[in-house]
C-alpha cells in the first residue's frame, strides 16, 4: 500500500513562492487503479514526481509498506524507485541510444529481476517481436509507449506511476495502447496511479481524482 | 561502494550514445587525440632534451660548471693540467669522446674519463688512509685491468664487442678485458671509466679534453704562457645555457599548450553537445531507479574510459610526432647553444603516464560546464535546444570577463619581466579574443540584420545569428589557430628577413681564412699579399674575457670599407668607426648590452687599467654570448697574447674559386679552414629554418584541428538545421537557394572570424618579436607585418570552412523532403 | 649543478663498492686506515739497515707506504703561540713494476693544519704518480703536491723550505738543521709490535723553523722549533692494531723525545720510543721503560679523545703532564685523527706535538 499524507508542495518562481498544494492525504491500495485529474499547472505532474521519489515534498510523509520515503536520502529513494515504481512519461520515455530490447530490460537489470518467460510474455502482449532490434527513433509514437510501458511491467514493480502516457498519440493508437495498460495491469495485479486529461479514461479506472486549488477532490 | 552491478548496464546506456552519434564521437577523438597528441608530443621533444642535458655525454658540459677549456676546442696538454694543480688550482681532467665498435651491429659509444682522486677530493667522506686510498672500488679503478662503468644494456654492447678484438677498445692496453661495473646512474651507451684508459681508447695520450675548475669562487687570473692555450669559462646563473634552453622547450611548450586548448575546444563542445541530447537519457536513468550521485559516477567513469581509449592513439601519434620533430631540434639545439640532444627518443613510463593524466585533466575540464549543468538538471526540466543570444545577458557577462581578462593582460605586460609573464600576457590577450570573438561576429550580423529589411533577408541574418550559439566553440578555435598563424609565421618571417639581410652585412668579405699557427698565418698573409686578386686581407684577432662572471668574447678587427659600410648596427655614434680606429673605443653587440644595460657613450670595464667607451651597438642574432669588437691594434696593446684570428679577404667574386683552389694547394689548408661567404650563409639559412621547423610544424597542425573542429561542428549542426530551414523551405524557397544561403553565411562567418584573427595576430607578433624574443633569445626583432600571409590564411579559413560545409549541404540537397517535413512533426 | 649531481652519484657509487667490500672482509682486519693490509709483492722491512741522509728523504716506491712528516711548534712576535702541520704520504696500490703515465699505481696525499689556541684549520690534497702532480725529487730533495711544497735549500739539505696554502691560509717556513739526524728503533729498524711489524724511521728533531703564517688577511712572523720524521714501510701495523698515540717532544734543556703506543684491540698495547740528548746520542726505549697514562678525555667530533696525558720514563727521572694548545686539533680529513701542539710540565717542561689516531 502506497499511503501520502499532508503532503504540501510549492514552487519558487520569479513572482515569489507558488503552492501547488497542501495538506494533501492520499492511498494507492494493491492492484488499485486510480487516475488524476486537474486542470493544467495544477500540479498534478508534480504530485506523480512526488510520489515517484524524483522530487522532494516540502512537507508530508509518503509510506510506502515498511518506508517512509519522505525520510530517506536521494540514494535511498532511487533503489525504492528501482524496485517498486515503474515511471512512464508523456513522451521520450526511452534512452534513444538503446535498441526496444534494451530499453525493455533496463529497469529490469538495474533491479536484477529480469525473467525471461515473463519478458517473452510481455513483448507478445505488446505486439514488438519485430522491433526488438529497432532504435526509439524508428518507432512511431504509439510503439514508444508500448515499449516504455513493457520496461515498466518488465521489472514486476507492483506501482506504475504514468504521466499523460497516452498524451501525444492520436486516438487509435492512445486507445490500443491504453487497453494494452489496462490489461496488463489487471492480469499482474499492479497498481496503478495514472495523470490524465481525458474523463473517459479516467472512468476505466477503478477510482478517480481531481487536484483542484491544492486540494484532492 | 558507488560502483554497482548496476553500474554495467548504466554505462551501457551511457556508452551507446557514443556509438549512435559517431560524428560526436570523432569530433571527441580528433579534438583528444589532437591535444593528448600535441602535448605529449613536445613534452616527450622537451624530456628527451632534458635527458640528454643530463646524461653523462653533456653532464660536465652545461656552460653552469665552472671549467677550462682550450682555445679553439683544442685539447688540453697533461703538462697544462699539472702546471695548473701546481700553482694550486683546483682542477680536475676529463676526456670525452665517442667509441665505435667495428662489429655489426655497431655501437657508439660516450665515453667519459675520470680522474677521481682530484674530483672526488673537495667532499670526500670516505677516505683512504692516513690518506691513501687503500678502499677496494678505487683500488681497482686504478688497477688492471681497470674498471669500466655502463649501464646494463651497454654491458652487453661491450661483451659482444670483446669477441673478436685482438687489441684496443674494449680491451685495456694490456689485451685484457677490464671488469664492467653496472650502475644505474648511467645512461645507455654512455661508459665512464679512468682517465688512463680513456685516454688509450680515444688516441689521447697526454691530453685532456676539458678541465673542472672545482671551486667556482676560484679567482685568480690565467698565468700568462696558458692564457694563449687555455680560457676560464665561469658559469652565471641567470644567462646559461640552460636558461637559454629553457626558453626554447618553453616556446614549445606554449605552442604545445595552445594546440592543447584547441583540442580541448573540439572536446568541450562534443561533451556540451552530448550531454544535452542525453538529458531525456538521464531522466529515464533516474526514473529507473538510478540516483544523481550514482549516475554522476558512472558518467565520470565513462569519461575517463573513453578518454583513456583514446589517449592511447593520441600517444602513439605524439611519439610520432616528436620523432618527426627530433631531428631539427637536435640540429637547432646543437646549432643555437651547442647543446646535444640524443637523436633517438627514448621515453619513460612517466611520459605515459603523464599524457594520460593530461588527456583525463583536459577530458574533465572540458566536460565540467556541461557536468555541472547535469548537476542541476531537475527531472521536470524538459530537454531545450539550449540556444544562447549573445545579446542577452550572456552577453553581458561574457563581455566582464572579457574586460577582466583584458586588464589583467595590461597588467602583466606593464609589470611583468620574465619569460613566463610574456606567456602569461599571450594567454591572456587569446582568452580576451576567445571571449569577445561571439559578442563581435554577433554584433555584425546584428548589423547586417539592420541593414536588410526584407522576410528573407531578415531571416538570414538572424538565422546566422542563431548559429552563432552552435559555432562559437569552432569558431574561437579558429580564430586561435590563425591568429597563432599570423603571429608565428609574422614572427618567423619577420625574422628571416632580418636574419638574411644581417648574414648579407656581416659576412660582407667574400672568404674566409683561418690558419692554424701564427707561423702559418704569417706565411699566409705574406702569400696573400701577393696576389693581385686579393683587393684585401683583413685580419682579426680574439681574445677571452670574464665579465661579471660572464664569459665574454674581444674581437679585433681591421677598420676597413669592408665593416664600415656594412656591419649590421642598431645604434651608433656619428663617428664610431673613426672612434673604433683612432680612440680605442669598441661597440658591443645588442645581447651583451641588454645583460649590462649599456648604452652608446657607457664604458665598459674590461681591464683593470683601462675603461672601454661604446660608441656602437650591433646585432648579433644567434650568439648566445656577449662580444666586444674593436680594432685589433686595441685589442694587441691590452691583450698582447690575444689569438689570432681568421683573414677576412675581399676577392673578385669570379676569382674566387680559383683563389681558393690555389690556398689548398698552397696551404693544403682543413675544410673548416677556408670558408666562402656562400657556404656560411647557407649554413646559417638551413640552422636558422630547422630552428622554426618545429615551430611551423606545431602551427600547422593547429590549424588542421582547427579546421577540424569547425567541420565537426557543421556536421553536428546539419541535422538541427534541417528542422530549422524546413519552415523556410514551406515557404517557397528551394532547397538549391538554401544551400546557397548555407554556404554564403558560413563563409561570411568564417571571413569575420579571419579579419578578427588578423589585428589579433598582429597584436600575437607583436608580442613575439618584442616581448617573448628578447626575453628567450636575448634579441629583439624589427616588427614586420606580411599582409600576403594574412591573404593567404584567410583563404585557408574560407577554404576550410567551404570544406566543412559540404558534407552538411550534401546532406541538404539530398535529404527528402519528408526528411524536411518530419520537422513540423517532431522536434527530435 | 649537474657536475653536483654527477659528483654525488659517483660518490654513491664508491661508497657503495666500499660497503660491499667492507662487509666481504672483516674492517678491523686490517688495522687503522688499512696500514695492516697484507703486503705481498712489497719490498719487506728487514732489521740491520744502512740508512743514511739526505737519501733517506728520497721515495722508496718497492715499499707500500712512506711519508714525510714535518710538525712545528712556532711563536709570534707577539707571543701568539702555532702548531703547524705538513705530511705527504705515498701509497702504492700495486708492486712493482712502477708503470708510467696515469697508469701509474702511486697515489698522493698530502695533509696540513695549522692550530692556535682559538682555531684549528686544516687541508688535504689527493693525487696520483706519473704525471708529475706530486712526487719526490732528488738529489736536491724536493717534494710536493700540487703547490703544496718540502724542499731542500742544499744538496746536503742542511737548509729545507716548506710551505702549504688552502682558503684562507697560507705559511712558509724554512728549517736549518741544527744537530744530527737520528735512527729511531735499532738503526731505524723500528718495531711496531710483538708479531715483527716494523718501519724504517729516521728523524730530523733538531731543526729551527722561522717563517710566516697567514690566516685570513692576518700575516703573522714566527720562529720555533721543528721536526721531520721520515718513515716507509709495507705492513707497518700488525692487523689487530687499532691505532696509536705519539708525542714528539722538544724540552727545554735541548733534549728530545720520542714516543709511541700501539693500540691493540685487546689491550697488551705496544710501547716504543727514542731518548735523545741534547748533543744527538739517541737512547732507544724499551716496551717496560715506557708509562704513557691518558688524563682527561675531551669530545671532539663526536668522538671521546685523550688530549692530556702523564708520561714517565723512569730511566730518564721524567714524569710530565702533556696539554694541548687547543683540545680541538681535529684533522677531519678523508681518515679523521687528532694532531695538535702540546705543551708539558713536571720533572721537565716544553713543547711538542701529539699525533692520536684510531679514536
Amino acid at each position: 500500500m502506497l499511503k501520502a499524507t499532508g503532503i504540501s508542495k510549492s514552487h519558487h518562481t520569479p513572482q515569489g513562492p507558488l503552492t501547488l498544494f497542501t495538506e494533501l492525504n492520499f492511498t494507492l491500495n494493491p492492484a488499485e487503479s486510480v487516475a488524476l485529474m486537474g486542470e493544467s499547472g495544477s500540479g498534478k505532474s508534480t504530485l506523480l514526481h512526488i510520489l515517484a521519489g524524483l522530487e522532494p515534498a516540502d512537507a508530508g510523509n509518503i509510506l510506502l509498506h515498511e518506508h517512509n520515503l519522505t525520510s530517506l536520502n536521494d540514494r535511498q529513494r532511487a533503489h525504492i524507485r528501482r524496485d517498486y515504481f515503474g515511471v512512464i512519461f508523456q513522451q521520450l520515455n526511452l534512452i534513444p541510444s538503446l535498441s526496444v530490447y534494451d530499453n525493455l530490460v533496463f529497469q529490469a537489470r538495474l533491479a536484477q529481476r529480469l525473467e525471461h518467460h515473463w519478458l517473452d510474455h510481455l513483448i507478445a502482449e505488446l505486439g514488438l517481436q519485430q522491433l526488438l532490434s529497432r532504435y526509439p527513433s524508428q518507432l512511431s509514437g504509439g510503439q514508444q509507449q508500448r515499449v516504455a510501458i513493457g520496461r515498466a511491467l518488465a521489472a514486476k514493480t507492483p506501482y506504475i506511476l504514468a504521466d499523460e502516457p497516452t498524451g501525444s498519440l492520436d486516438e487509435i493508437n492512445a486507445e490500443q495502447v491504453m487497453s494494452l495498460l489496462l490489461a496488463l495491469v489487471k492480469e499482474t495485479g499492479t497498481s496503478l496511479f495514472m495523470v490524465t486529461h481525458s474523463q473517459a479514461l479516467a472512468q476505466r479506472l477503478d477510482r478517480s481524482l481531481t487536484l483542484r486549488q491544492g486540494q484532492l477532490v | 561502494m558507488l560502483f554497482q552491478r548496476s553500474s554495467v548496464w548504466v554505462l551501457h546506456a551511457l556508452l551507446s550514445h557514443w556509438w549512435k552519434h559517431p560524428v560526436q564521437l570523432s569530433t571527441l577523438m580528433v579534438g583528444l587525440v589532437a591535444a593528448t597528441a600535441l602535448w605529449s608530443g613536445v613534452q616527450a621533444l622537451n624530456q628527451q632534451a632534458r635527458m640528454s642535458y643530463d646524461q653523462a655525454a653533456q653532464r660536465f658540459n652545461s656552460l653552469n660548471q665552472a671549467q677550462l677549456t682550450g682555445i679553439n676546442q683544442q685539447p688540453i696538454a697533461q703538462q697544462d693540467y699539472v702546471q695548473l694543480r701546481r700553482l694550486g688550482w683546483p682542477v680536475t681532467p676529463l676526456v670525452e669522446g665517442q667509441l665505435t665498435t667495428d662489429l655489426s651491429p655497431q655501437y657508439s659509444f660516450t665515453l667519459v674519463g675520470i680522474e677521481p682522486m682530484t674530483l672526488l677530493n673537495t667532499e670526500s667522506a670516505q677516505a683512504p688512509a692516513t690518506g691513501l686510498p687503500t678502499n677496494l672500488s678505487l683500488n681497482q679503478f686504478l688497477t688492471p685491468p681497470w674498471e669500466v662503468w655502463l649501464s646494463a644494456r651497454t654491458k652487453e654492447a661491450v661483451l659482444q664487442a670483446f669477441e673478436g678484438v685482438d687489441t684496443g677498445f674494449p680491451l685495456n692496453p694490456l689485451g685484457e678485458r677490464p671488469n664492467l661495473r653496472v650502475s644505474n646512474a648511467l645512461a645507455d651507451y654512455e661508459m665512464m671509466t679512468d682517465i688512463y684508459l680513456a685516454q688509450y681508447w680515444l688516441e689521447m695520450d697526454q691530453q685532456h679534453s676539458r678541465l673542472l675548475l672545482l671551486q667556482d669562487t676560484f679567482a685568480q687570473p690565467l698565468p700568462n704562457e696558458l692564457s694563449s692555450r687555455l680560457r676560464v669559462i665561469i658559469p652565471q646563473s641567470d644567462h646559461d645555457i640552460s636558461r637559454l634552453t629553457e626558453s626554447f622547450h618553453l616556446n614549445l611548450t606554449a605552442l604545445s599548450l595552445l594546440a592543447y586548448l584547441v583540442g580541448l575546444l573540439m572536446v568541450y563542445s562534443a561533451m556540451h553537445l552530448a550531454m544535452n541530447q542525453r538529458r531525456s537519457l538521464y531522466r529515464v536513468i533516474t526514473a529507473c531507479g538510478i540516483d544523481q550521485r550514482h549516475l554522476m559516477a558512472c558518467v565520470l567513469t565513462e569519461l575517463l574510459l573513453l578518454s583513456a581509449l583514446i589517449a592511447l592513439p593520441g600517444l602513439l601519434l605524439g611519439y610520432w610526432i616528436a620523432s618527426w620533430l627530433l631531428p631539427d631540434l637536435s640540429t637547432s639545439l646543437a646549432g643555437l647553444y651547442g647543446a646535444q640532444v640524443d637523436a633517438n627518443l627514448s621515453l619513460t613510463s612517466r611520459w605515459w603516464f603523464q599524457g594520460l593524466m593530461m588527456a583525463w585533466a583536459g577530458t574533465l575540464l572540458a566536460s565540467l560546464l556541461p557536468l555541472l549543468r547535469l548537476l542541476n538538471n531537475k527531472p521536470n526540466n524538459r530537454p531545450d535546444a539550449n540556444i544562447i543570444h549573445f545579446s542577452g545577458s550572456v552577453g553581458s557577462r561574457l563581455m566582464t570577463l572579457a574586460l577582466i581578462s583584458a586588464t589583467a593582460a595590461l597588467a602583466v605586460a606593464y609589470t611583468g619581466q620574465s619569460l613566463l609573464s610574456g606567456f602569461l600576457l599571450l594567454g591572456l590577450i587569446f582568452t580576451t579574443a576567445a571571449l569577445l570573438l561571439p559578442l563581435l561576429v554577433d554584433k555584425v550580423l546584428a548589423l547586417g540584420q539592420a541593414l536588410f529589411s526584407s522576410a528573407l533577408g531578415q531571416w538570414l541574418w538572424a538565422d546566422a545569428r542563431l548559429q552563432i550559439s552552435h559555432l562559437a566553440i569552432a569558431l574561437i578555435a579558429l580564430l586561435l589557430a590563425l591568429s597563432t598563424s599570423i603571429g608565428v609565421g609574422g614572427m618567423v618571417e619577420g625574422f628571416r628577413h632580418t636574419f638574411v639581410g644581417w648574414l648579407d652585412q656581416r659576412l660582407a668579405a667574400e672568404v674566409y681564412v683561418r690558419a692554424d699557427s701564427q707561423q702559418q698565418a704569417d706565411e699566409l698573409y705574406a702569400w696573400l699579399d701577393q696576389h693581385e686578386q686579393v683587393k684585401a686581407i683583413l685580419p682579426s684577432a680574439r681574445a677571452d674575457r670574464v665579465l661579471h662572471q660572464t664569459p665574454i668574447e674581444l674581437r679585433g678587427i681591421q677598420v676597413h670599407a669592408t665593416y664600415v659600410d656594412h656591419w649590421p648596427l642598431l645604434s651608433r655614434m656619428d663617428d664610431a668607426w673613426s672612434q673604433i680606429e683612432d680612440q680605442g673605443a669598441v661597440m658591443i653587440n645588442e645581447q651583451l648590452a641588454r645583460q649590462l644595460a649599456l648604452n652608446l657613450g657607457d664604458s665598459i670595464p674590461l681591464s683593470t687599467d683601462t675603461s672601454f667607451s661604446v660608441v656602437a651597438i650591433y646585432s648579433d642574432y644567434g650568439n648566445p654570448k656577449g662580444q666586444v669588437m674593436m680594432s685589433i691594434e686595441t685589442l694587441y696593446q691590452h691583450w698582447p697574447h690575444a689569438e689570432q684570428g681568421s683573414f677576412a679577404l675581399r676577392v673578385d667574386p669570379d676569382q674566387l674559386d680559383s683563389l681558393k683552389d690555389q690556398l689548398n694547394e698552397h696551404f693544403s689548408l682543413g675544410d673548416n679552414q677556408v670558408l666562402d661567404q656562400l657556404a656560411v650563409k647557407d649554413f646559417s639559412i638551413r640552422l636558422f629554418e630547422r630552428t622554426f621547423a618545429a615551430t611551423r610544424a606545431l602551427n600547422l597542425l593547429v590549424l588542421g584541428v582547427a579546421s577540424i573542429a569547425l567541420l565537426s561542428s557543421l556536421l553536428t549542426l546539419s541535422s538541427l538545421r534541417l528542422t530549422q530551414m524546413a519552415p523556410v523551405w514551406a515557404s517557397g524557397v528551394s532547397r538549391q537557394q538554401l544551400m546557397f544561403f548555407e554556404l554564403m553565411r558560413l563563409l561570411f562567418i568564417a571571413l569575420i572570424t579571419a579579419m578578427l584573427a588578423i589585428p589579433l595576430g598582429l597584436l600575437i607578433s607583436y608580442c613575439l618579436v618584442t616581448v617573448i624574443n628578447v626575453r628567450a633569445f636575448g634579441w629583439a626583432l624589427p616588427w614586420q607585418i606580411f599582409p600576403q600571409q594574412w591573404f593567404n590564411l584567410t583563404l585557408s579559413a574560407l577554404i576550410s570552412a567551404l570544406l566543412a560545409a559540404i558534407i552538411p549541404l550534401l546532406k541538404l540537397r539530398f535529404s527528402s523532403p519528408g526528411k524536411l517535413l518530419k520537422g513540423f512533426r517532431d522536434d527530435q | 649543478m649537474i657536475s653536483n649531481r654527477f659528483i654525488a652519484s659517483l660518490f654513491l657509487l664508491l661508497l657503495i663498492k666500499m660497503i660491499s667490500a667492507c662487509s666481504q672482509e672483516q674492517p678491523t682486519s686490517q688495522g687503522f686506515a688499512g696500514l695492516g693490509a697484507e703486503a705481498e709483492g712489497f719490498a719487506q722491512v728487514m732489521p740491520n739497515p744502512t740508512i743514511t741522509y739526505p737519501d733517506a728523504l728520497n721515495m722508496h716506491p718497492d715499499y707500500r707506504i712512506e711519508w714525510w712528516y714535518v710538525t712545528a711548534n712556532l711563536e709570534s712576535d707577539s707571543g701568539k703561540r702555532f702548531g703547524v702541520q705538513w705530511t705527504l704520504f705515498r701509497q702504492a696500490n700495486s708492486p712493482a713494476p712502477q708503470r708510467e703515465g696515469w697508469a701509474n699505481q702511486q697515489l698522493w696525499l698530502g695533509h696540513v693544519g695549522i692550530t692556535h689556541a682559538d682555531q684549528h684549520l686544516f687541508a688535504e690534497r689527493y693525487a696520483r704518480g706519473g704525471i708529475g702532480q706530486a712526487g719526490i725529487m732528488m738529489p736536491q730533495f724536493h717534494a710536493w703536491i700540487d703547490d703544496w711544497s718540502l724542499k731542500a735549500l742544499d744538496e746536503e739539505a742542511q737548509f729545507l723550505a716548506v710551505s702549504a696554502a688552502d682558503e684562507g691560509f697560507h705559511y712558509q717556513l724554512s728549517l736549518s738543521k741544527t744537530g744530527p739526524y737520528i735512527l729511531q728503533g735499532d738503526q731505524g729498524f723500528s718495531v711496531k709490535s710483538d708479531q715483527g711489524q716494523a718501519s724504517y724511521y729516521m728523524s730530523l728533531p733538531f731543526l729551527d723553523a722561522e717563517g710566516s703564517i697567514t690566516l685570513g688577511d692576518e700575516t703573522f712572523s714566527v720562529t720555533g722549533q721543528a721536526w721531520i720524521d721520515r718513515e716507509w714501510s709495507s705492513q707497518p701495523l700488525a692487523e689487530d692494531q687499532q691505532g696509536w698515540d705519539w708525542f714528539s717532544l722538544h724540552l727545554d734543556n735541548g733534549d728530545k723525545l720520542m714516543l709511541f703506543r700501539l693500540r691493540h684491540a685487546h689491550e697488551n698495547h705496544y710501547f716504543s720510543g727514542t731518548y735523545i740528548s741534547a748533543n744527538g746520542n739517541a737512547y732507544p726505549l724499551r716496551p717496560e721503560q715506557i708509562q704513557m697514562r691518558p688524563l682527561t678525555e675531551h669530545k671532539v667530533a663526536g668522538r671521546q679523545v685523550p688530549v692530556e696525558w702523564h708520561l714517565t720514563l723512569d730511566d730518564h727521572q721524567l714524569d710530565v703532564t702533556t696539554r694541548p694548545l687547543n683540545p680541538n686539533s681535529w684533522m677531519a680529513t678523508g681518515i679523521a685523527y687528532w694532531e695538535g701542539p702540546i705543551t708539558f710540565s713536571g720533572t721537565h717542561s716544553g713543547r711538542g706535538y701529539l699525533e692520536m689516531t684510531g679514536y
